[in-house]
């Protein structure tokens, strides 16, 4: 039995990354789903960080050969992915559309992709592959009768069976139970740590920590930012925050507050005033007594940028 | 690249079969037959029987069968984001479309040759005739079918253009003069049948010979089935 067979043998890790995007771009008529993109991927878990519609599907897409670049190059396991289908021996796709061969079993699809990743053992993997993702090989319904987190899983034995060098996975988390979220998690770190690159796309912060990943983040079809999930946190957390304080006279305390420490900015608008600060508990500790100096009667705080978009927001006009 | 297609039209075959197309597709079949059993009862059975099977079958339920099978074979996949499963895999595209092919073509024979063999029996005009029926409807099953993989790739409004393709041109333009019958699989497959009708008192304009037939056939698959290749190589994959 080979190695892939096996099953369990693990990817001589390598120096070279899995991965290289050079200034990669793409667009579908006028519209630029992905722009001057660049980043190298090596084995390991690597997670892709956007908001939706930030372009992280496209670049799923374009790195499995989906769809070409209209600008730049792209390298996996050091070929260009499109043209060269001997390349998908290595290569394993969750893909984020929930479709699936309806009338066939769990077994049979698993088996077929085993079959034609060119396994001579695809009954064996094919089941091996299933109760990984804890779904029975010998549950004879349909696929059309799974619920979607048993198809999500389904997907994920398909890309696994054949222990394929590079996972990608788009969104694998969607539809599964808190329970199972963690067993895929734990499978998914558990490819990295064979020397198995994996990537993983999420538009969920919380998500990418518990992968304890590397990250790679995109928004608005940009390069937002990269590193350690730890590096990507901080930057995150350090940016300016804004806070609307509504309060009477707002111009009075607008004046205030600006020579107050951690205010970088402040202006007044027809609901009270808006400031940017960079630390908003502690802003909250002294925006009362600033407004009681200046006489001001403040009604409500409200935080206004806590959301994911505008946090990719601000690492987008960071870094250009 | 054998053990791959036989895995493909193994898988294919399983999808393309649904309950909705069994059915309409079986009922025309099963008209097809009916129309025959009425033909035995007429004046002249060989020349009513030969002008059944070539309206109603040749020109009708055998682009349409094909049609309906081919199109769906690679169509239907792309369209629901099922055929990334198989375009990422390390198999080549020719695999891909060939399996497409056999999986419509086999799906054809079942839904229209093997109706038409019935009827063409039924009609009880002999055994040279119902040789005819079966390696004409087949030709033009296996013709049919390559270009409407296709069209399946290439559209997803591909039932609407086929359907168009078959009415227009097939059964229009293309029978409006030597050059352009050369391009219309219906004149292929009413040649082939004429060989092998002598007792059927009909002539048939711009025929071909049988091995025009057959070669206008094979050509017109293997357009079709070069087509579907190259689509299956740029196309967008969901």
């Amino acid at each position: 039995m080979s190695a892939a067979e096996s099953g369990r043998a693990a990817v001589t890790p390598t120096e070279e990354p899995t991965i290289t995007f050079d200034t990669v771009s793409k667009w579908f008529g006028a519209v630029v789903a992905v722009s001057d993109v660049s980043f190298s991927v090596w084995p390991g878990v690597t997670a892709l960080l956007g908001p939706n519609g930030a372009g992280k599907s496209t670049v799923m897409r374009l790195l499995c050969g989906l769809t070409t670049p209209s600008k730049g190059s792209i390298t996996v396991l050091g070929h260009p992915p499109r043209g060269e289908p001997e390349l998908y021996r290595h290569i394993g796709l969750v893909p984020q559309q929930d479709s699936v061969f309806e009338p066939i079993t769990a077994r049979d699809f698993v088996r077929t992709m085993a079959s034609l990743s060119g396994l001579e053992a695809a009954e064996e993997a094919a089941a091996g592959a299933l109760t990984e993702v804890e779904l029975d090989p010998a549950d004879t319904r349909p696929l059309r009768m799974y619920s979607k987190g048993m198809r999500q899983r389904v997907k994920i034995a398909a890309a696994i069976v054949h222990r394929p060098q590079l996972v990608v996975l788009d969104e694998p988390l969607n539809g599964l139970d808190p329970r199972q979220r963690l067993r895929m998690i734990e499978l998914f770190s558990t490819l990295g740590e064979q020397g198995r690159t994996v990537v993983i796309t999420s538009h969920i912060l919380e998500e990418v920590e518990r992968f304890g990943s590397r990250v790679i983040v995109i928004a608005e079809g940009r390069l937002a930012a990269e590193g350690d999930f730890h590096t990507i946190r901080t930057l995150m957390d350090d940016r300016p925050h804004q806070v609307r304080i509504i309060a009477t006279p707002a111009r009075a305390l607008a004046g205030a507050l600006l020579a107050t420490e951690g205010v970088v900015g402040a202006r007044v608008d027809d609901q009270g005033v808006i400031v940017d600060v960079t630390d908003v508990a502690a802003f909250r500790r002294v925006v009362l007594p600033v407004a009681q100096s200046v006489n001001a009667r403040v009604e409500a705080i409200e935080p206004l940028d806590e959301d994911l978009e505008s946090v990719f927001r601000y690492l987008v006009s960071r870094r250009w | 690249m054998v053990r791959e297609i036989l895995t493909l039209v193994r898988m294919q075959q399983r999808l393309l079969l649904t309950r909705g197309r069994v059915l309409a597709l079986g009922s025309l079949g099963a008209v097809v037959v009916l129309l025959a059993a009425i033909t035995a009862g007429a004046d002249d059975p060989p020349t009513a029987a030969f002008q059944l099977i070539r309206s109603v079958g040749l020109a009708g339920l055998v682009p349409v069968v094909s049609l309906v099978f081919g199109s769906a074979t690679l169509g239907d996949p792309n369209e629901d984001g099922t055929l990334v499963h198989l375009w990422l895999r390390p198999i080549s595209r020719w695999s891909l479309v060939l399996s497409s092919w056999i999986t419509a073509s086999l799906t054809g024979f079942i839904f229209a040759t093997l109706p038409l063999v019935v009827a063409s029996a039924v009609t009880r005009v002999g055994s040279s005739f119902i040789v005819g029926t079966a390696l004409s409807s087949a030709l033009g099953v296996l013709a049919y079918s390559a270009l409407f993989v296709a069209l399946g790739l290439r559209t997803t409004r591909s039932l609407a253009w086929g359907l168009g393709y078959i009415l227009l041109w097939e059964g229009s333009i293309g029978q409006a003069g030597t050059g352009l019958s050369r391009v219309a699989v219906r004149t292929y497959t009413s040649s082939l049948l004429r060989v092998f009708s002598d007792d059927a008192d009909v002539k048939i304009k711009f025929a071909t010979s049988s091995l025009g037939a057959v070669v206008g056939a094979a050509l017109a698959s293997a357009i079709g089935l070069a087509i579907g290749r190259r689509l299956l190589s740029v196309i967008d994959t969901a």
